[in-house]
């Protein structure tokens, strides 16, 4: 049975097919990591509408947790790295 | 560090643990209670003496304001990129601070990161890059009420 | 049909959908930031209740609480973290030409 859950799911897909865009054509690699950042953003958000479609939501958002604090402590040690390596070219 | 502080912090490890968990029996409570006493004290490093403990009550009344803040400008940077013309007028402002603790600078700092159409770029004790998208969005920088705002909440009682 | 929180998801998706525009329509890496602030912002308050509606009032919800949470004082930590390293390394600003 199709619920509206499942066009929400198929949305934020899209959303991150949009993003995957940005990731490969970005003209900088500060324009990867943003790209990279909007991803997993949109990952936490998939995972919890995955579990109201599955009436798991416990499980999920336990999960969607802990992607949030890697995601966070992901982000920050790549732009602190950049910050040092002083990368010019791409 | 103070035992008061190391209580505090056990018992705000174990509302953690306990929110986590959401198991009520004693073997859970008491691996809870024990690995929240141990990383309480594991992290009894000193603290910075010289900044002053942070105002809770005033500082959950600003949080509504800077939603209402956030809903506002994200609705002007929403018709700005469903524009066709696209009208947006990127720049770097240098915006001097002088709210006197480190912790003002990032309420201050994160605040403009999380509106959308300002982004701290560097900031210092004394003064912040900030990129503005838009005229609007740097109109309401230049106005100053959320450093305003921030200073209301760290000084009013403290001071006096 | 149209309950509160498939309402919540329709609104939060509509400002995630904005955002993904703006990261693909302007012009440098410092304006797409911007671009991203209204889904770290505006996009996961409004899902993210949308879904926490979705059960009642359960310990779930109360998770999703601290997943917002984390992700409003986060995320802008992890742009300007970003940005910074830009600026520092000579991404220069992109300025509209004089007319």
């Amino acid at each position: 049975m199709i619920t509206l859950y499942h066009f929400f799911f198929l949305t934020i897909t899209i959303l991150i097919l949009v993003y995957m865009y940005r990731v490969f054509r970005g003209p900088t690699v500060y324009d990867r990591i943003l790209g990279l950042n909007g991803i997993s953003t949109k990952a936490i958000i998939m995972l919890t509408i995955l579990g109201s479609l599955y009436e798991r939501l416990e499980m999920f958002v336990d999960i969607a947790l802990g992607y949030a604090v890697l995601n966070i402590i992901g982000g920050l040690a790549v732009g602190k790295y950049l910050e040092q390596k002083r990368t010019r070219e791409c | 560090m103070s035992p008061r502080t190391l209580i505090l912090k056990t018992i705000g490890l174990f509302g953690l643990w306990i929110l986590l968990s959401g198991k009520l029996d004693a073997f859970h409570l008491s691996i809870g209670f024990f690995g929240a006493a141990l990383i309480a004290w594991i992290n009894t490093e000193p603290q910075h003496l010289d900044e002053p403990p942070l105002p809770l009550a005033r500082l959950v009344l600003y949080l509504p304001w800077l939603f209402w803040e956030v809903v506002k400008s994200s609705l002007n940077i929403t018709k700005i990129i469903l524009d066709p013309k696209l009208p947006i007028n990127p720049r770097l402002v240098q915006y001097p601070t002088n709210l006197g603790s480190n912790t003002a600078v990032v309420l201050l700092g994160n605040s403009i990161t999380l509106t959308p159409g300002t982004v701290t770029i560097e900031v210092s004790s004394s003064k912040l890059v900030i990129h503005a998208l838009d005229d609007e969005s740097s109109n309401e920088l230049e106005s100053r009420s959320m450093e305003q705002k921030i200073a209301e909440v760290f000084h009013s009682r403290g001071q006096t | 049909m149209l309950t509160v929180d498939t309402l919540l998801i329709f609104i939060g998706l509509f400002f995630l959908t904005v955002a993904a525009i703006g990261v693909i329509r302007l012009p440098d890496v410092f304006s797409r930031s911007h671009a991203l602030g209204i889904t770290d912002t505006l996009g996961n308050f409004f899902v993210l209740t949308g879904v926490a509606f979705y059960q009642g009032l359960t310990l779930a919800d109360v998770k999703i609480f601290l997943i917002l949470l984390a992700l409003w004082h986060l995320n802008p930590v992890i742009s300007h973290a970003t940005l910074r390293a830009a600026l520092r390394n000579g991404v220069r600003p992109w300025i509209k030409e004089k007319k």
